[in-house]
This record gives C-alpha cells, sequence and structure tokens, in this order.
C-alpha cells in the first residue's frame, strides 16, 4: 500500500512537471491547434463528399461514419497524449537513455509510462471530439447513462489498444535497434481500419483486423452495434466489453514483451 | 550541369543503403494502394458513370496519384529549414554551384529513387486488381509532360516557403499545413470534380487542382485532347509566377543573410 500511495504521488509529480514543459511554449501549441485538426477535418469532408455523390459507403450513412471517426480519434487524441515515448522508443534504446530509468528506485516501466506526457495531444483529442459530437447529434444516437459506460469503456480499451501496438513496436528496438520506420505503418493501418467501415474491405483483411490485430475494435465493432449494422460477425456478448478487455489484454501483453526486451538492453557504447 | 548530375546520383545511392526502410515504405505503399482500391470499389458498387468516370477509370485515377505523391518529392523546404538552422548554409554559399540547383538536384535525385523503389512496385502489384494502363500512348505523353510541370509547381512552392525560414527560422507546422492543403485541394485523393460547383469554381482559380488532378485526368482520359493543352497552358502559367516569385525573394533574402553559429 505504502509503494502503491508513493507511486501515485511520483505520477502527480511526472505529470506536474510534463504539463508546465507542454506549456512553456504557447505559441508552439497553438500552431499545432491550427494544422493538427485540419487533417481530421478534411478527412471527414472527402468522405462526406464521397458519400452524397455515391452513396452509403458499405450500408454506412454519413453521421454513422462521423461517429465512427470521431470515436477512432478520441482514442488517437488520448494516445498520443500518454504514449508518445513509444514512438521514439529507438532513440531512447541507441541513446542509452534508459540508463537513467535503471538506476532510480522505481518501476522501469511506470517510469517509462510517465517520462512523456504529450500536450500536444490534446490538438488531436479537440477536433475528434467535434466531429464525434457531430456524429451523435446528426445520426440521433440515444444518450443514456448505459451507453455512456459503453463509450467509456471503448474509449479506455482503444486507447490502451493504440498504446499497446505502439509499445509493442517499439520495443522491438531492443532486438533490432530500429523501430521509428515501422510507426509509418501502424499510423496508416490504425487511420484506414477507424475511418471506414471495415466491411468494405475483403473478408481475409476484415478477419485479419477482428482476430488477428484487432483494430476493428477501436471503433468499427463498437458503432456498429450502437447503430444495429450487421457486419457479418457473431461475436458472444457486447462488443464495447470485448473492446475494452481487449484493449487491456494487448497492454499486458505489451507490457511483458517490454520486459523481456529490457532484459536485452545493452545502453550506448561511449 | 556536371556537379548537379553528380549529386542526383549521390542521392540515388545514399537511399539504396537503407533496405530495411525500403521494405517498409514498399508495406505502406501497398496499404495506400489496398485501402484506395476498396475504397472507390465501394463507392462505386451498383452504380455506373459518375461524372463521366467509371470504376475502372476512377481505381486508375486513385492508382497513379499514390504514385504520383509518392514521386513528388520536395525536401528542398526542410533542407533550407534544417541547413539555416545548424548555419551550414554558409558552407553552401562557399560552394561554386548555384545552391537552389543543387538542392533541385537532390530532390531528383529522390525523386528518381522513388521511381524505382516505389511507383515501379506499386505499379506492377496493381495489375492484381485493374489494368492501369493509360487510355492511349497520346494521353501517356502529356501525362508525362503535364506531371512535369506539376512537380516544378509544388517545388517551387515549397522552396517559396523554404525562403522564409532565412528569416524567420522556425514557422512551426506552415509546411505541414501547406502538404494538408495540396493533399485535398489538388484532387489527389477525391477528384475536384465529385466537390460542389462552388467550390469547384473557386480552386479553378488556384494553383493546387493543376498539379494533380490535371495529369491524372489526362492520364484517365476523362480530359480531352484539347482541355489537356488548355491546362497545361495554365500550369506553365503557374510555373512562371512562382519562378518569378521565387527569384524576387531569393534576391531580397540573398541580400542578406544571417549564419547562425561559427
Amino acid at each position: 500500500m505504502k509503494t502503491f500511495m508513493r507511486y501515485i504521488s511520483m505520477a502527480k509529480v511526472f505529470l506536474k512537471i510534463n504539463i508546465q514543459c507542454g506549456l512553456e511554449y504557447p505559441a508552439y501549441l497553438i500552431s499545432w491547434l491550427i494544422s493538427n485538426p485540419l487533417q481530421f477535418f478534411f478527412g471527414i469532408i472527402t468522405i462526406k463528399v464521397v458519400v452524397e455523390q455515391f452513396h452509403p459507403l458499405g450500408g454506412w450513412e454519413f453521421p454513422q461514419i462521423a461517429f465512427m471517426y470521431g470515436l477512432g480519434i478520441l482514442s488517437h487524441g488520448l494516445s498520443v497524449i500518454f504514449f508518445i515515448q513509444t514512438w521514439y522508443m529507438d532513440y531512447l534504446v541507441t541513446n542509452g537513455e534508459f540508463d537513467r530509468l535503471l538506476v532510480r528506485p522505481l518501476n522501469v516501466f511506470f517510469q517509462f509510462c510517465f517520462m512523456d506526457f504529450n500536450f500536444i495531444g490534446i490538438t488531436d483529442f479537440i477536433p475528434g471530439f467535434i466531429i464525434f459530437i457531430y456524429g451523435c447529434i446528426a445520426s440521433h444516437f440515444p444518450v443514456t447513462i448505459l451507453n455512456l459506460v459503453k463509450l467509456l469503456l471503448v474509449v479506455t480499451g482503444a486507447t490502451l489498444l493504440r498504446g499497446a501496438i505502439y509499445t509493442l513496436t517499439g520495443s522491438l528496438a531492443f532486438w533490432t535497434k530500429r523501430s521509428g520506420s515501422l510507426r509509418s505503418i501502424h499510423l496508416s493501418l490504425f487511420s484506414y481500419t477507424t475511418q471506414y467501415p471495415l466491411n468494405i474491405f475483403p473478408k481475409l483483411i476484415q478477419n485479419l483486423f477482428t482476430f488477428i490485430l484487432p483494430l476493428g475494435f477501436i471503433s468499427y465493432f463498437p458503432s456498429s452495434e450502437f447503430f444495429n449494422k450487421d457486419t457479418g460477425y457473431k461475436i458472444f456478448g457486447n462488443l464495447s466489453v470485448w473492446a475494452f478487455i481487449i484493449g487491456v489484454g494487448f497492454y499486458v501483453l505489451s507490457m511483458a514483451v517490454f520486459k523481456l526486451g529490457l532484459r536485452r538492453y545493452e545502453s550506448a557504447g561511449s | 550541369m556536371k556537379p548537379y548530375l553528380y549529386m542526383i546520383k549521390i542521392k540515388l545511392l545514399l537511399s539504396l543503403n537503407y533496405r530495411f526502410e525500403f521494405y517498409i515504405s514498399l508495406l505502406v505503399q501497398v496499404i495506400f494502394l489496398f485501402t484506395s482500391i476498396f475504397f472507390w470499389k465501394a463507392a462505386y458498387k451498383g452504380v455506373g458513370v459518375v461524372e463521366n468516370v467509371n470504376e475502372q477509370q476512377m481505381l486508375t485515377y486513385s492508382v497513379i496519384s499514390l504514385i504520383l505523391s509518392s514521386i513528388f518529392i520536395t525536401k528542398v523546404e526542410s533542407t533550407i529549414q534544417g541547413k539555416v538552422r545548424k548555419g551550414n548554409i554558409a558552407v553552401d554559399y562557399i560552394k561554386p554551384t548555384n545552391i537552389f540547383l543543387m538542392y533541385f538536384s537532390e530532390d531528383i535525385g529522390d525523386v528518381v529513387t522513388s521511381i524505382i523503389q516505389k511507383a515501379f512496385p506499386v505499379f506492377v502489384f496493381s495489375f492484381l486488381f485493374i489494368n492501369p494502363l493509360p487510355t492511349s500512348a497520346v494521353n501517356l505523353i502529356l501525362f508525362l509532360l503535364s506531371s512535369c510541370l506539376s512537380y516544378l509547381i509544388l517545388w517551387l512552392i515549397s522552396a517559396i516557403i523554404g525562403l522564409f525560414y532565412f528569416r524567420v527560422i522556425d514557422m512551426g507546422p506552415v509546411g505541414i499545413i501547406k502538404d494538408y492543403l495540396v493533399r485535398v485541394l489538388s484532387g489527389s485523393f477525391v477528384p475536384i470534380w465529385f466537390f460542389p460547383k462552388s467550390v469547384q469554381a473557386v480552386l479553378n482559380y488556384l494553383p493546387f487542382i493543376y498539379t494533380y488532378q490535371l495529369p491524372l485526368s489526362i492520364y484517365i482520359g476523362r480530359s480531352t485532347i484539347n482541355a489537356a493543352f488548355k491546362g497545361m497552358l495554365v500550369q506553365v502559367l503557374w510555373v512562371l509566377i512562382f519562378y518569378f516569385l521565387f527569384k524576387r525573394l531569393k534576391d531580397k533574402i540573398e541580400q542578406n543573410i544571417f549564419v547562425q553559429g561559427g
């Protein structure tokens, strides 16, 4: 219990320092606040143009796609806030930055989780929130306590799932020393599997993102349940709960891989 | 000419060094290809011709657009930014070459590499889904010419933004905003002809659609030969305008260059 309280108080200190760092350059934050939302607004506009010109994409109306799109960006924003340090793990490994974490009398994974709290991520979260609210209103999403709890489960699970995949690919750097370029792969995978209904892809790809790399649970499956869409999969139980379970499960897995990788860590030369 | 050709060669050899990066970028390209193909297939499901374009043409459009965006590399902006910040720009000015031509050759080197490493594999891979060949030989030649002009427009815009770094050192994400604008307004993902008429009318007077949409619609045979020539004339006009701007700005900035560090 005492250790637990100590970790909590340490986490508070880490967070405080990081937020102060983030607010030190307000102009920098504002400039990102202009540029980051642009990509999401442009993305949703292009989908709107196509849906209006053609027909509902894979049976999904535009407001429903907006809901799904927004839901996906919410967890993206949160994962960018909390897990940005996993994006440059190869740098930490090759430059021996883990030395600093290893000599402190604290759990390394804990320190790693709290070493960088990326305030800029809020500029991803805000446009996601706006698009999501628009989707809720336009698709007449029933706001009930139950649905809010489900959404909370989905967003938490999806954030953890994203964080877990970042941590897994980042941890590869312990073995390969380089993992930065893998980021472009999972970023594009994340955006394509959460922005469009998965059922526009062939069955093989749908299976891949349902059973092997369950990115469909970030926004597609939960949204399909909210709108009673037929995804062609009969999954036992509530999909929002599944999203949460999968997120936590993957996160625990990524923690284990991180610990395994840390044993291979051999610091830097000079 | 010789030093510039040498620069192109060096860039080519450099990028061949990173084999892992190559496989990764190829995989990313394939993911892009997959997504855009299935996106448009879903959109065209049960629909024949929209705005004079059928499914086959639209799929070709998206594949070639992907190829163009992978080879239209304009690193000049970040090159200038990096060199101004570190002060290396002074070293480049000592060299007996035109530094902007040198940056241009560096970018051309990257373009050539991308044609070999990205464009060619993606083109071959796309045969799995469609027949990505152009409608006729004339269309192909016009497409190639128009693409070169497109590249010049994009490069000059990038270079003009790069010149500002001489004065302000850092501009935050201005370059990123420019990239988003180009990506959406040029019709590289969704052609502008699907947008509302009023938006199209405005965009006709901006350079963006002349970077991607024009060469691509020539390629798929949506533009008539006449319209293609007309469009290319506008492209030449934009190249001249941007070149003039670039030249004026460059002369002004070169009068007084501040070099960082020692």
